[in-house]
């Protein structure tokens, strides 16, 4: 059905896709998780409450999230210049991609510790465990499947934002969907691309629903 | 009086509601710079003659002759004939070119390297995404000898090629290697130093400040077969407005307005 070049396009654009959302999960993973601890952990129920601390990262979790998307690349473009000498291909796209989703992680992992937070410190509490401890031998390992569910949900919003970063010739597969085929009218092309973006998403959910739900049996 | 309250709260209601209609006069599609602004620099003369008329902006370049097709605006100012007649090819409209007004010349612009013939042999250019550009910067780089098409290569070849395979359309003694950006982040590429030149569409060249005639290492001469034309449905050829719309467009007056507005970067062509 299709040449060996065709093949070739939706090969490139699909590395081009899972290379940008892997990278990006891993960092967002990182920073997204610390931000949400320090938000809980300064919230009105948190260890260390603090009203100003929690309102200032809460304002820029906010902030974060608020910036369209191509804004956010335009507006990084002098960091990611700064950090990776360039500002073209897949590359270039993980600053934006890291900067935008780490704070829809950061909201999704602060309201998973506070599901179980208050039981749990108590009890930390009563052990004598201090702060550093309870966060990461209690409240962490307990939250686990629910902050693997959130993760999950990050991924295929990464995967989502990636579409966007063609706009500065990163390629992937929603760059394709839209510019080699509903730009060119080829129809075929934009409905193959969607649909490995849908076969991609869909094996995404499949490995967070599985990762949970054997964390949560445990 | 609670009678009369009722009634004056549905009228403000309905007129709320239809008041997002904008005035009854006609529609013209138009992009921003500079077809919106030639459009607003005559809207007083035609409305001397008796036409009223909206402008409404569109940033993309599919949008506007699909509502031209569909009836939602009466002409629009954005294309030239090469890519309305592929535009008619792919989607079967009916519509037809009222007028010429301007070419708003493509140049290659590079930080780096200061002519033409300072350029590397491993040449990155940084070009538009938008399909349609595609056999217009390649005939750029011909004329200026930094490739040659092959005579085999047609415009439909070079449209649908991809970014890996077309180099095989035309003869080069550099390797030439192109990167797609979206158009708008053309100037950021050149600001940046990103790739070795950026091929710029005339407009956003102007949008950023570029003066085309000194800036560039090379622009399209103004006998360029991408003159910016106003577009009609076929129905509406002898369209009173639209025949004015065209006429006052095409007055000497206001091509020598292009002509001092800006500076030579917009070629006026009628």
């Amino acid at each position: 059905m299709f040449s060996d070049l065709e093949l070739d396009l939706f090969l490139k654009a699909l590395y081009e896709t899972v290379y940008m959302s892997f990278i990006a999960t891993i960092f967002v993973c990182f920073f997204g998780l610390l931000l949400g601890i320090f938000l809980y952990l300064t919230s009105e129920n948190g260890m260390l409450k603090n009203k100003y601390a929690y309102l200032s990262l809460s304002f820029f979790t906010s902030l974060g999230r608020s910036i369209p998307f191509l804004i956010l690349i335009v507006l990084l473009i002098p960091f990611t210049r700064l950090i990776l000498g360039t500002i073209l291909g897949p590359s270039a796209a993980l600053p934006a991609l890291i900067i935008g989703a780490t704070p829809f992680y950061g909201r999704i992992v602060e309201l998973s510790l506070h599901e179980k937070g208050k039981e749990l410190v108590e009890t930390g509490l009563s052990f004598g465990a201090n702060t550093f401890n309870i966060v990461l031998k209690i409240l962490i390992p307990e939250s686990l499947p629910s902050l693997i569910r959130g993760l999950t949900v990050t991924t295929i919003t990464i995967i989502s934002y990636t579409s966007i970063a063609g706009a500065i010739g990163a390629g992937g597969l929603g760059n394709l969907a839209y510019l080699y085929g509903y730009a060119r009218n080829k129809i075929e092309i934009t409905i193959i691309a969607t649909f490995l973006i849908v076969i991609l998403i869909i094996f995404v959910q499949l490995i967070g629903d599985i990762t949970s739900k054997k964390l949560s049996k445990k | 009086m609670k009678k009369i309250v009722n009634i004056l709260i549905l009228v403000i209601v309905s007129l709320t509601l239809t008041g997002c209609k904008e005035s009854n006069g006609y529609k013209v599609g138009a992009s921003p710079i500079p077809h919106k602004e030639i459009l607003e620099h005559v809207q007083p003369i035609l409305k001397e003659q008796g036409f009223e008329f909206d402008i409404i902006e569109f940033t993309d370049y599919v949008l506007p002759n699909a509502s031209l097709d569909s009836e939602d605006i009466i002409a629009n100012f954005f294309q030239h004939t090469p890519y309305l007649n592929n535009q008619i090819d792919e989607y079967g409209y009916d519509l037809i070119n009222a007028g010429g007004v301007h070419v708003e010349p493509i140049g290659l612009y590079s930080k780096d390297y200061s002519s033409i013939d300072s350029l590397p042999n491993d040449l990155e250019i940084i070009i538009s995404n938008s399909p349609t550009d595609r056999p217009r910067l390649l005939k750029l780089l011909d004329d200026a000898g930094i490739l040659e098409i092959k005579e085999t290569t047609t415009n439909e070849d070079i449209i649908k090629s991809s970014l890996g395979s077309i180099s095989e359309l035309f003869n080069s003694n550099k390797t030439v290697t192109f990167i797609e950006v979206d158009t708008p982040m053309l100037y950021t590429n050149y600001v940046n130093k990103s790739g070795d030149a950026v091929l710029i569409n005339g407009n956003y060249a102007l949008d950023n400040g570029l003066n085309p005639l000194e800036d560039a290492l090379v622009i399209e001469g103004s006998a360029s077969e991408y003159v910016n034309i106003i577009v009609c449905r076929k129905a509406d050829e002898n369209n009173e407005f639209v025949k004015a719309l065209v006429s006052v467009l095409q007055s000497v007056e206001v091509q020598q307005w292009i002509a001092d507005n800006y500076g030579g970067a917009v070629v006026p062509a009628a």
